[in-house]
């Protein structure tokens, strides 16, 4: 029983990234019908800009935040000077120049902070004895921070998205532009809204991740396979589906990867595909997605 | 006979000789097949090198001004990692150059692979095609070097330093390609020997290998060592990971962790290696932690802080930053000669240190060709890197690159393991191990 815990706990842990990711997937999606591949690389650029932060001497949480606010201006900048000129029906491009961004980041890390791993120190106590015993297993302050931080953020723009003009601006610009446009919104406006915040969650679970990860330029990739695959799941348009299935696509693969013979390690990825593939079968839209109706 | 005959004639003579002029180099006195070359001959032979299926030009001396090749990446994410090898060897060939100890000046084209496989090979056929370069002196990884390995054979180039740890990068149908690094065989020998020493009645064992090429080797050597050694130890669990996996590897340690092993095989990928070792502090797991030389650097220890506190790994290099070999004087002339000849290099980078030796090796068999019958040709690098025996700087003191032919094909057989000490900020002198002559199957 308590190995069974300690897996679920060890899924858990690696769910909570996937969701949180998702939902920076979410936030771009959201309001503006886009999908972001390089939100990992985004996340990963941040984390090094909190590294750099903390390293001038500012006090970890103050280098997280600081890299929160580099993040969220970055993401308007992005959607101003590369998205912005392709037009709002451009997907294959937007989706090409995220691509291009993504290879770009990447690099670029490493040109400035090199190849070697970086560590990152944990905004709370991460010595080996500071933990929660569980059921014989130990649950850790910064994983405990990062669910924590990701209820409040889901939570927040849950409310954003449901209860405020702003919301509402965003998923009128989502679903129309142009009848949203008619309507006296600022379209441009709330798609850089909408590149800010995913921008802004993205550099927040950078810097929450590294010290579990270490810095590297490739800490984000595989985290991003498994968002992508979170936000599908739990449907592109809710911010509480996708953190939902990030958590049980964490969970299931870890306990399929343990229990079932032939998966194993070497296969845990593909569980999530398989996952995936099955409720887009049943439901194309995500768990939680709403369908599209269209008058006709 | 017409009157434009004798002139066809003399053109077709100066033709032949203007051929043959192009065929052969300045001052050469080698060329032409193994026919009328017995030297050349017999040393193909020795090394199972068929000289009639090579092209003519392979017992050719070079001429005063040469090009050498590198594959490695430049671009994409393996790019931080690894593109710093080439400052280090164009470091090695330019002090190599301005000191003149060598018939042959060397210019060094290095080439972006991205460390993909199939770009390899694109590079490499560029390198060879379009530069002309007359060998390589790096092919960084061990998929990459055996994406090319059939094409330098065809076209008999060698291949020499290469930064690949692949037990199959030493085959004897492939005597060109010669490896510089630590090859996993030893790490997994040295791993299995101490284990054996440790536990003359055998303890349960954990392996955690990445899902790589290496990984495979890896594998398979532990399983080899620990069946030509009698090992008593027993595999009680083996975990797996992906190369491009980031999250923490707490399901794979907790499984080991409940299996009871009381040692750890460990060959993950890069930073995998520093979050492997905070997992494990963190879980509270402490078995006899043996660790891939990949990561035995003082960049990922320092990164995994305490947790690496005596982990073992197996070292053939000197680690510039350690304090052991901070102030050695071999590291300060290579520090002093990366400065001097390739400023973009990083001066407390060790992979650019690792560019650096991977290099020498190619000058060191260059400077042995040079004074062999075969003189500096392709044939006589190839020849002489399956015969060297010397001490590359940057080599651990106990620790040679030696070849022999086809009969030691495997040139670094000895390391240290050493356990890092948090204390000490580096890696503390163990146990060295010397298997020379002895990894070769």
């Amino acid at each position: 029983m308590d190995l069974l815990i300690a897996r679920i706990v060890d899924g858990l842990n690696n769910g909570v990234i996937y969701g949180f990711l998702a939902l920076a997937l979410v936030c771009v999606y959201r309001g503006t019908k886009h999908l972001n591949l390089a939100q990992g690389e985004m996340a990963m650029f941040s984390a090094f800009i909190a590294y750099a932060l903390y390293a001038v001497g500012l006090p970890v949480p103050v280098a997280v935040l600081g890299t929160v606010l580099v993040g969220f201006l970055a993401g308007g900048l992005v959607e101003r000077v590369l998205i912005r000129p392709l037009g709002h029906h451009a997907d294959y491009s937007i989706l090409l120049v995220t691509i291009g961004l993504f290879l770009v980041l990447n690099a670029g890390a490493g040109v400035i902070w090199g190849g070697d791993p970086l560590p990152f120190p944990a905004l709370v106590p991460s010595s080996p004895e500071d933990y929660i015993a569980f059921f014989g297993t130990r649950l850790r302050y910064q994983p405990l921070l990062v669910l924590g931080v990701l209820i409040v953020v889901m939570t927040a723009l849950f409310v954003l998205f449901k209860y405020t003009r702003l919301g509402l601006a965003m998923r009128a610009t989502a679903s129309n532009p142009e009848s949203a446009r008619l309507l006296g919104i600022r379209v441009n406006r709330i798609n850089s809204l909408g590149w800010m915040l995913a921008a802004g969650v993205g550099a927040l679970v950078g810097a929450l991740i590294a010290p579990s990860t270490t810095l590297t330029t490739g800490m984000m990739f595989n985290f991003l396979i498994y968002a992508a695959a979170a936000a599908t799941l739990g449907g592109f348009d809710s911010p509480g589906g996708a953190v939902l299935a990030g958590i049980l696509l964490g969970i299931a693969e870890n306990i399929i990867g343990s229990y079932v013979w032939f998966v194993g390690t070497d296969l845990k990825q593909a569980v999530a595909l398989v996952i995936l593939l099955a409720v887009l079968m049943i439901r194309p839209t995500g768990m939680f997605g709403t369908k599209k109706v269209e008058r006709v | 006979m017409s009157k434009r005959t004798p002139l066809v004639a003399l053109a077709a003579t100066l033709a032949t000789l203007a051929i043959a002029g192009c065929g052969a180099a300045p001052g050469s006195t080698e060329g032409g097949s193994s026919s009328d070359n017995p030297a050349a001959a017999a040393a193909a032979q020795g090394l199972g090198i068929d000289l009639a299926a090579c092209p003519g030009d392979v017992t050719t001396v070079f001429g005063p001004q040469e090009k050498v090749g590198l594959t490695l990446p430049l671009t994409g994410g393996p790019a931080s990692a690894f593109a710093t090898l080439g400052p280090g060897a164009l470091a090695a060939f330019e002090q190599a150059n301005a000191t003149a100890d060598l018939p042959t000046k060397f210019e060094l084209v290095q080439k972006d692979d991205q460390f993909q496989p199939d770009k390899t090979l694109a590079a490499a056929q560029g390198l060879i095609q379009q530069d002309g370069v007359v060998g390589f002196s790096g092919v960084t990884g061990t998929a990459n070097a055996l994406a090319i390995r059939d094409l330098l054979k065809e076209d008999c180039i060698p291949a020499l330093g290469l930064p690949a740890g692949g037990t199959v990068i030493n085959d004897p149908a492939y005597p060109g390609i010669v490896q510089t690094t630590v090859p996993f065989t030893l790490d997994a020998r040295v791993w299995v020997e101490d284990v054996n020493r440790r536990f003359p009645d055998g303890t349960g064992i954990a392996t955690f290998i990445g899902n790589t090429e290496s990984g495979k080797d890896y594998t398979a050597d532990i399983a080899k060592w620990m069946e030509r050694t009698g090992s008593k130890s027993r595999i009680v669990a083996t975990e797996s990971i992906e190369a491009t996996d980031a999250a923490a590897p707490s399901s794979a340690i907790t499984t080991m962790r409940n299996s009871g092993a009381q040692v750890l095989f460990a060959a993950p990928t890069g930073a995998q290696c520093v979050s492997m070792m905070t997992e494990m502090a963190n879980q509270g797991w402490k078995p006899i932690t043996y660790l891939t030389t990949n990561c035995a650097s003082t960049a990922f220890f320092s990164a995994a802080g305490p947790a690496g506190e005596g982990v073992l790994t197996v070292q053939a290099f000197k680690d510039v930053n350690s304090p052991r070999f901070k102030n050695d004087p071999d590291v300060q002339a290579v520090r002093a000669a990366m400065e001097k000849y390739s400023p973009s290099a990083d001066p407390d980078n060790t992979t650019a240190y690792g560019g650096f030796t991977y290099a020498s090796v190619f000058l060191e068999a260059a400077r042995e060709a040079a004074k062999s019958d075969l003189g500096l040709s392709r044939l006589g690098l190839i020849v002489a890197g399956r015969h060297l025996d010397f001490h590359p700087p940057m080599f651990i003191d106990g620790v040679d690159f030696t070849t022999d032919g086809l009969e030691d094909m495997v040139p670094v057989e000895a390391g240290e393991l050493n356990p890092w000490s948090v204390a000490e900020g580096g890696f503390v002198q163990g146990t060295l191990y010397d298997f020379e002559g002895q990894l070769t199957d």
